[in-house]
């Protein structure tokens, strides 16, 4: 299978503000926020991998990285064997091509004095994928690969509702061709028919032209119906990772297991499964940095973090006694 | 809802099957708290609610469930007199606990909020003022309404703080909202809410804007709180599940009306009329196969169209439904609106 | 409410977007309404001056000096006998001539100074910004007098000495413009579609700064006719005979009490100018700023 996405170890930290050195003389040392720890991810062609994590999870940092709009401070980022920092310009074009992004906000991602046909149009036209007099065609097209009619390229994105400036959305990372397709959030805030609807789209999307997806969300039910496979983030470190259905039945990490109980379901009863606040990512405790809040939580558990390592065929975990996992014996320790 | 106001104000008893959907099981003899009648709500042409009508006991708790456009924030917003006119014009009643709430003057609806009827609202960081601390925004509808002194209002804002799970109460009261966290902003909203022991609460998406571990927390909280003090709730919500698991009652508004009302159990399982079936189809779950979207979309407040509002987007749409309203009559526990509803009821499985 | 609404905005194709959003803005603001109407009826006696006139707005003929209105001098004649009617309409001319020339200097000049700031940032920001400091120091009028003192007067010379003033302000606004649109998503967005850095600021950065910086443009209009007309007034500004309604103004002044139509009509004038300019821009700046939308 061929990667296309290769993560090693990447780390990304951002300096916060200054704390007072220690000792009369020396100056100030600058506070570091660890936005990202120690991220070994693989993504495959082919691939539909959900990114679940709340807020502080750096979920929204990692996907930064993954475009190229920022650099690791540390560990190595792959992108078809090749670093995104070091590539030539025409690689990097290639790259823009060939990767596309729909934002959270879909309508600040378009330029509101644009309409519609014109922004679907300028990512074709600077890629070259057609000719100025094919572009009526072909923006027709797209508008009605994405349940669009064909009047909506008059429009301007203040115009359009919500559920329809996603659709051009996906529709202008449709226009490139893209191999993977990188979405942030798309379906939240949405009511729930247009977002089923929404995800009927992206889903049937994905499988029609075999692209990749990378998935943004903090919603599991959304990440497991469009996704394979499913990669938990706590604080910065991807705590868990496998497939879908594995996951959901079986989750490995207590987190994740937190997690699954705390959406609301029909059949079960609300429980406050995790007490406590997340805890700020700039004063990471030492030992696993979900020990504070885990519900079994053991000494050794704030003495050492654990890293990702594999537990089932298919799966990872970044715990030191997981759960649902065959033998008794807890994973290696970093 | 109509039936069930007028049964109870009758004095007259009725047979459980013509008892609607609200409250089945309560003493029929418990007054309503809050009863709407009829309330109408227009702004300029559009009739953003229309005929609502509903009615809530003591200490059960309502769902108040649809898409955005339907009303149900706003009709939250009219039971407390947050919208008024010029700019919106309201017809109807809406009484609570005799007291008609439709044409009071702002002066008693001032003495209403904040200590018989609490609020909260979805951003807790828009709605605590900046630069106030937590301490004087807890006091000021204590020493306001309660008229406790400085001493007394400061004990009991550390106290509510507490039972709102605030680690460190006393040190938190020199807060400002914006050193708080999401979820801490939002406990301090509930706690000002509940700091007079109000007997209605209205929380309009309290917990939307907060990840989902703390969300159950939050909820939890706040239903735990309700049901100690006795105090009845309003919940605005668009997470179904989420309505399932907190309410008691469920009434589901299309297009500024109600379109079915009753026990939360029953209508968000064996959903009847088609708007409910339909969304409750969309809804993502651990475990769903195929999402099943509504066609269409709600028409705006001003382009509704004669007869019931949902006819456009409905799989047993028929002629009569474009020219006719359907009323709001009891079936099975509950109130539907549907011309079809009995044909629907003889078709799903009992 | 977190969900965002699955109704459709109105619909309409292209020719009515365009009328909802620029027409039906500015025609719910009733000052824009009465500026654009006072600024049209002038912009129209400016246009069409040299074919209104009456008269050669600058041929003196003293047996017709000192003559109140009249049906042959409709607003009568000064103290050189030129007509005050046509001289009006061309002072009028010269007025808007004047004030959009030196604005739409000024706001290149700005423009290019706040935008290569904003774009650049760190040192050659700090250094622009600080000489847009040492300009804005300085009153407008005071600015404007030190050029002409330089350089001389005439109608070219307070065009120029006007724009250096406007400079500053321009530059100011179109840098924190840049910044603000800098930051929006769909600047990251062409970022990443590999849109090239040109084409982002003339086709995603620049037409989303232009429009504040138009209705600034606009407003500062009006300060340009009073600057300027101050300027000859004080006999610093455009040379005589040149028909210019501060000029005229200062020239009346001798004669109020005996023949006060001479200062009063050009004052009356430019009063109402410039009343309707401010009307005008306050109305477009309320039309277009998003908070007064109604929402």
């Amino acid at each position: 299978m061929n990667k296309l996405y290769q993560l090693n170890d990447v780390e990304k930290s951002y300096t916060v503000g200054t704390r007072p050195g220690k000792g009369f003389f020396s100056g100030r040392t600058p506070l570091l926020l660890k936005a990202l720890d120690g991220i070994r991810l693989d993504v495959e062609d082919g691939d539909s991998l959900a990114i679940v994590g709340e807020s502080g999870s750096g979920k929204s940092t990692l996907v930064r990285l993954m475009l190229g709009l920022e650099a690791p401070s540390d560990g190595r980022l792959f992108y078809q064997r090749q670093e995104l920092g070091s590539m030539s310009a025409a690689d990097r074009q290639l790259f823009t091509r060939e990767v596309a992004f729909i934002y959270q906000d879909a309508r600040g991602s378009m330029n509101p004095r644009l309409r519609v046909r014109d922004v679907l149009a300028e990512p074709m036209l600077l890629h070259k994928l057609c000719s100025e007099a094919q572009v009526d065609s072909k923006v027709a097209e797209l508008l009605n690969r994405v349940g669009l009619a064909p009047e909506m390229a008059d429009r301007y994105p203040a115009e359009l509702s919500g559920g329809q400036v996603r659709r051009v959305a996906v529709a202008r990372a449709l226009a490139v061709q893209p191999r993977v397709i990188f979405a942030d959030e798309s379906v939240a805030g949405l009511d729930v028919s247009v977002q089923a609807q929404l995800l009927n789209l992206l889903r049937d999307l994905c499988r029609d032209m075999g692209l990749t997806l990378v998935f943004i969300t903090h919603d599991l039910g959304v990440a497991s119906y469009l996704c394979t496979r499913i990669a938990v983030m706590y604080l910065g470190r991807v705590v868990e990772e496998g497939p879908s259905a594995e996951i959901l039945a079986h989750p490995h990490h207590p987190y994740t297991r937190s997690l699954l109980r705390a959406f609301p379901s029909f059949d079960r009863p609300l429980t406050a499964s995790l007490s406590g606040e997340i805890p700020s990512p700039i004063n990471l405790p030492a030992g696993c940095r979900f020990a504070s809040r885990c519900p079994d939580a053991r000494d050794a558990c704030r003495l050492t973090d654990p890293t990702l390592v594999q537990v089932t065929a298919r799966s990872s975990v970044a715990c030191l006694f997981p759960l649902n996992v065959p033998e008794e014996t807890p994973a290696a320790v970093s | 809802m109509q039936a069930a106001g007028r049964a109870l104000t009758d004095g007259r008893a009725s047979a459980p099957a013509a008892t609607p959907g609200i409250s089945p099981d309560v003493n029929s003899t418990t007054p309503d708290l809050l009863q709407i009648r009829d309330l109408t709500l227009r702004r300029g042409r559009a009739a953003v609610l229309d005929k609502v009508s509903l009615s809530l006991k003591a200490g059960r708790t309502l769902g108040l469930l649809g898409e955005s456009g339907a009303g149900k924030s706003t009709l939250a917003m009219a039971i407390i007199g947050l919208l008024t006119a010029p700019q919106v014009d309201v017809q109807g009643s809406l009484k609570f606990a005799d007291t008609e709430l439709v044409g009071l003057p702002e002066k008693h609806f001032q003495k209403l909020r904040g200590s018989r009827i609490g609020l909260i609202f979805q951003d807790a960081t828009a709605s605590l003022d900046p630069c106030f601390t937590i301490g004087q925004q807890i006091c000021e509808p204590l020493r306001r309404h309660l008229r406790l002194s400085r001493k007394q209002a400061i004990e009991r804002a550390v106290e509510l703080l507490d039972s709102v799970g605030i680690p460190d109460a006393r040190a938190r009261l020199a807060a400002f909202p914006h050193q708080l966290s999401g979820g801490m902003q939002q406990r301090v909203m509930i706690s000002i809410a509940l700091a007079c022991d109000p007997e209605l609460l209205i929380a309009d998406e309290p917990t939307s804007a907060l990840d989902v571990t703390i969300q159950a927390q939050i909820m939890e909280l706040i239903l735990r709180r309700v049901r100690s003090l006795g105090s009845s709730a309003i919940f605005v919500l668009h997470d179904l599940a989420l309505a399932s698991q907190v309410c008691d009652d469920i009434a589901v508004m299309y297009g500024g009306q109600i379109v079915e009302t009753g026990p939360a159990d029953a209508v968000l399982r064996r959903p009847l009329h088609p708007y409910t079936v339909g969304l409750r189809s969309c809804v993502v779950e651990l475990d769903s196969e195929r999402l099943v979207p509504l066609p269409g979309t709600m028409p705006g407040a001003d382009q509704m169209p004669d007869g019931c509002r949902f006819a456009s987007r409905c799989a047993w749409r028929q002629p009569r439904c474009e020219t006719a309203r359907p009323p709001l009559e009891a079936r099975d526990g509950r109130l539907l609106a549907c011309w079809r509803i009995d044909e629907i009821l003889a078709g799903s499985a009992a | 409410m977190t969900a965002i609404s699955s109704t459709s905005a109105t619909a309409g194709p292209a020719q009515a977007g365009w009328r909802r959003r620029y027409w039906q803005p500015v025609r719910r603001q009733p000052t824009a309404i009465a500026g654009l109407v006072i600024v049209g009826l002038f912009a129209f006696m400016a246009l069409f001056a040299p074919w209104l006139s009456t008269h050669d707005p600058v041929v003196q003929n003293f047996a017709d000096a000192l003559q109140g209105p009249s049906l042959s001098h409709f607003l009568g004649t000064d103290s050189f006998g030129q007509d005050v009617f046509s001289r009006v309409l061309h002072g009028t001319r010269l007025a808007l001539g004047i004030g959009v020339a030196s604005v739409a200097l000024g706001m290149a000049g700005g423009m290019l100074i706040g935008l290569v700031a904003g774009l650049a940032g760190g040192k050659v920001e700090w250094a622009l910004m600080r000489v847009v400091d040492a300009l804005l120091a300085f009153p407008e009028i005071i600015l404007a007098i030190a050029f002409v003192a330089v350089f001389g007067m005439g109608v070219d010379k307070v065009i120029y000495a006007l724009a250096v003033s406007f400079i500053g302000p321009f530059a100011r606004i179109v840098r924190s413009d840049v910044l603000q649109v800098k930051a929006l998503p769909f600047i990251e967005a062409a970022q990443l579609m590999g849109v090239p850095r040109v084409q982002i600021i003339l086709r995603h950065l620049l037409p989303n700064v232009a429009p504040s910086l138009l209705v600034q443009a606009g407003i500062r209009i009006s300060t340009a006719i009073l600057l300027e007309s101050g300027l000859s007034f004080f006999s610093i500004g455009v040379v005589p005979p040149t028909p210019d309604l501060g000029l005229m103004i200062a020239e009346g002044r001798a004669f109020i009490t005996m023949a006060p139509w001479i200062s009063g009509f050009p004052g009356g004038a430019l009063a109402i100018l410039l009343v309707g300019l401010t009307l005008l821009g306050d109305g477009l700046s309320n039309a277009f700023n998003p908070r007064s939308q109604g929402r």
